[in-house]
């Protein structure tokens, strides 16, 4: 059977708010959130349509784990309900805005994890999130030298020497 | 309904897989890389480490970010090439690298910048006139910037073909005198550009028949600084912007043609007004978002202004701008136009009416931006520091959180009014029009050469009575009866930060009850200043000098209110430099701390002040910077504050954000967080217990 995690009042909304979605993460855990919430995420729209279409509600199971789809969830949470002009297929494409106050916090977490969290936010199909983790690594690695590059994220250099050295690598990268 | 039953009736909706290895998606956790990241994510981190404002740079600063990408490991670079749009910003100043960037870029529309500001030798305009028109380019060209000292040629050539996707066009001309030069925009007589949206010229001599300023679809036109000699007149700016119905963006700086500059070319004629244009007349712009100009006064602005009809709410930026630098605004208009038809009075009276109404709309918030008011900027291009008069000063009124606009008016900039302040001609300000919002963030009054009663006349100028927080440094505050007759209507004041000399001046004015009936300074604050031009002043030379210039009558009769900053909350005392130990001059702490008691006694805070709960919130805080080592002796302090039991006011706030300045940016403990109590304690300077010293 699968893992129920520990459900309190605050996570499992009262009546009166909008429809739950059962989400299983990776490592086969369940949580629980108002489908309002997940609106953010194109991905889970579209799920919850298909659930209309057929008049029948599945659990939706994603493919990372519950520590960064809990992470995702409070990101949803804290913009529930506010327009984020990235979300917006008809607006204008993001422009080069700086990371929100509330995003630079948010994500303030290891490599490791702002890796995963920008691979599920491109999953989910949440854009807002994606170009705050975008904007992030681009801050860690601009103005930086190649060896450093590598070294902030981790990249091995697979050049040959030939290839490192080569006439037309140096001219025009 | 119990959390568990909520979810097990939940889970009953659900068809649950019984196992994980059931459903596909389910993967092992394993740890996460970025080359894991899909490609278009990577292509788009990589757009974003070139610079972060394209505008201040060169497409060439812009590529070196992407190259050093490329050289990271060989699936970055596979990403990057196969990224076309990151490839789309060409310099022209290395036919092999645009070569390079031309192929990597593919078929997609390119932003193309040539500088040329060095000279010709940086753009051979012959070969890559060939290069351009080998590469076919001209049709892909969405975005061209040209830096130079003319426009070359060669461009002439390259315009010849249709750019049918050139969206935006800036000429940016280094030349910055006047020598007798063919119209740039000559060479564009016989192109058309069906999608042009975004025009700026800076130093360009402009041909003002040019069908380009003629585009029907602008959105952004912006012209810098045009040749005296080939200035349009007033029609011709008319004709020109009644072509651009759909305008959202209008700069116009040191462009139209002057009064004065019709008065030489004209000299029977320049004197009479312009004639009034009825509103059919007008310029409709009905999309106008922003509005930026410049010129030599007042008058010139407010005849510009009568040729437009723009929206209510479009932001107004506009600026005096002398051309020799030195704008003296009522010797110059006395020469130029016959008074009394244009005085101070009724050049802000006209402008205000015309574009702030009586009734100022309530602010409202839109999508975080502050709607619903113009902004008014006024002034000239002299900043502050750079003069030694004493009589200047300046203005600076508006919507000016610059969060809100990128039209909003810097306060770094320090604008200033020029004026002779013992004009005869000094209009009758009491009757100027009120313009009551809430104007500033903070309101700045750092310049040293403020006369004693300017800062006055300027705060009722523009009633500033919304502001909440003053920042002063200046000595002239040194007077206690200044601090009354420039603050004492600013009643939602919560925040002041006072330094130096200033803080005696606050000392005495927090200590009075109402306004001294004569300016009043310490008897014994005698520090010496450097100004500007680096001789030293004594305190009292200056102050003898000010007190020398009576005060306008309708300043010395105002009626102010019983308590200065009634609503105080946050006091921050700094620069106490070991130099000028203002706060031991006689009288200065006793003073300020009897202040502060009748302050909090007005208020109902005194009873808590003696108990400040532990972990409760701050009632009022005192924050002193620059204490330590270089500054203040520490010793010397602890003793001040046990002689005036000034200690009971300084608490420890638990929110490091509520404080005006960050502890990074502290060269020195300040007496406000955790590590500064070490730091006294350390240095045997514990004053009081732990929850406030």
């Amino acid at each position: 059977m699968p893992t129920i995690v520990s459900v309190d009042d605050s996570t499992v909304p009262g009546e009166g708010s909008s429809r739950l979605l059962l989400l299983v993460s990776s490592d086969n855990k369940h949580i629980v959130v108002e489908e309002d919430i997940m609106s953010r995420s194109r991905f889970i729209s579209k799920q919850v349509e298909g659930f209309e279409a057929t008049s029948q509600r599945h659990a939706i199971l994603l493919p990372f784990s519950s520590f960064v789809l809990n992470k995702v969830i409070e990101y949803c949470s804290h913009y529930r309900g506010y327009y984020l002009l990235e979300d917006d297929p008809d607006a204008a494409p993001p422009g080069r805005s700086p990371v929100r106050e509330w995003d630079q916090e948010f994500l303030d977490v290891d490599r490791n994890m702002l890796l995963r969290i920008i691979k599920a936010a491109h999953y989910l199909e949440i854009k807002s999130l994606v170009g705050s983790c975008a904007r992030a690594i681009a801050d860690m690695i601009r103005g930086k030298t190649t060896e450093e590059m590598r070294e902030i994220l981790g990249v091995e250099n697979d050049f040959t020497p030939e290839e490192e050295h080569s006439p037309s690598s140096k001219c025009t990268g | 309904m119990s959390s568990s039953e909520q979810l097990q009736s939940l889970r009953s909706l659900y068809d649950l897989p019984t196992t994980k290895e059931s459903h596909p998606v389910f993967l092992i956790a394993q740890p996460c890389s970025i080359a894991q990241l899909p490609v278009e994510i990577l292509g788009r981190i990589f757009n974003l480490c070139r610079c972060p404002d394209k505008e201040r740079y060169r497409a060439g600063d812009c590529l070196t970010p992407l190259l050093a990408v490329t050289h990271v490991c060989s699936h970055w670079r596979d990403v990057a090439l196969s990224s076309a749009y990151l490839w789309t910003g060409i310099s022209v100043h290395n036919e092999s690298l645009m070569e390079a960037m031309l192929a990597r870029s593919k078929e997609l529309p390119i932003s193309l910048v040539m500088d040329n500001k060095w000279g010709t030798g940086q753009v051979n305009g012959d070969r890559l006139a060939v290069a351009c028109t080998r590469h076919h380019i001209i049709p892909r060209i969405k975005e061209l910037r040209y830096l130079g000292f003319s426009l070359h040629p060669f461009l002439e050539t390259v315009f010849e073909k249709e750019a049918n996707l050139l969206e935006s066009l800036t000429f940016v001309s280094h030349l910055h005198y006047n020598p007798p030069r063919p119209n740039d925009l000559a060479l564009f007589l016989g192109t058309a550009f069906p999608r042009l949206k975004k025009l700026k010229l800076v130093r360009c001599c402009v041909g003002w028949q040019s069908p380009l300023l003629f585009s029907p679809s602008l959105t952004e036109l912006k012209i810098y600084c045009e040749l005296q000699t080939l200035r349009p007149s007033l029609s011709q700016i008319h004709d020109v912007l009644s072509s651009l119905p759909g305008l959202m963006t209008l700069v116009l700086v040191d462009v139209v043609r002057t009064r004065k500059m019709e008065s030489m070319q004209h000299p029977d004629t320049a004197l009479s007004p312009i004639p009034a244009l009825g509103d059919a007349s007008k310029v409709a712009l009905s999309q106008l978002r922003s509005l930026r100009f410049s010129t030599e006064t007042p008058v010139d602005i407010r005849d510009f202004l009568s040729i437009l009809d723009t929206p209510s709410d479009t932001v107004l930026h506009i600026r005096f701008r002398s051309l020799d630098g030195s704008l003296r605004l009522d010797g110059q208009w006395d020469d130029l136009c016959t008074p009394p038809e244009v005085t101070l009075h009724n050049i802000v009276h006209s402008i205000l009416q015309s574009f702030a109404p009586s009734s100022c709309p309530p602010v409202a918030l839109q999508h975080g931006r502050a709607v619903g008011y113009r902004s008014v900027g006024i002034l000239s291009t002299s900043l502050v520091h750079d003069t030694t008069d004493p009589n200047d000063f300046c203005v600076v009124v508006g919507n000016h959180d610059r969060s809100t606009s990128d039209e909003a008016i810097p306060l770094q900039d320090a604008p200033s009014w020029h004026r002779q302040t013992d004009s005869p001609n000094f209009p009758p300000l009491e009757h100027l029009p009120v313009w009551d919002t809430r104007f500033f963030l903070g309101l700045p009054f750092e310049a040293l050469s403020h006369s004693r009663w300017v800062l006055p006349v300027t705060c009722r100028l523009f009633p500033l009575r919304g502001v909440d927080t003053v920042f002063v440094n200046s000595p002239v505050f040194s007077d206690a009866e200044l601090w009354w007759l420039t603050f004492g209507f600013m009643e939602h004041v919560t925040t002041v930060v006072v330094s130096g000399d200033a803080v005696c001046g606050f000392a005495a004015a927090l200590r009075g009850k109402g306004r001294p009936s004569t300016p009043f300074i310490y008897d014994d604050l005698d520090t010496s200043h450097s100004n500007i031009s680096g001789e030293e002043v004594s305190s009292k030379e200056r102050w003898a000098s000010m007190i020398a210039r009576p005060l306008p009558a309708f300043i010395d009769g105002l009626e102010l209110p019983s308590q200065l900053f009634p609503n105080l909350l946050h006091l921050q005392v700094e620069s106490l430099s070991a130099d000028k130990p203002v706060l031991e001059l006689p009288n200065v702490l006793e003073d300020l701390t009897a202040g502060m008691e009748e302050l909090m006694m007005n208020r109902g805070l005194w009873n808590r002040a003696d108990t400040f709960p532990a972990g409760g919130g701050p009632l009022f805080t005192l924050n002193f910077k620059s204490i330590g080592p270089g500054k203040v002796d520490l010793a010397t302090f602890a003793e001040l504050q046990r002689r005036s039991s000034l200690s009971r006011f300084i608490r420890v706030s638990p929110d490091p954000q509520n404080h005006l300045w960050h502890p990074s940016q502290a060269d020195e403990p300040c007496l406000w967080n955790e590590d500064s109590m070490h730091w006294l304690a350390r240095q045997g300077g514990s004053l009081r217990d732990d929850d406030y010293f």
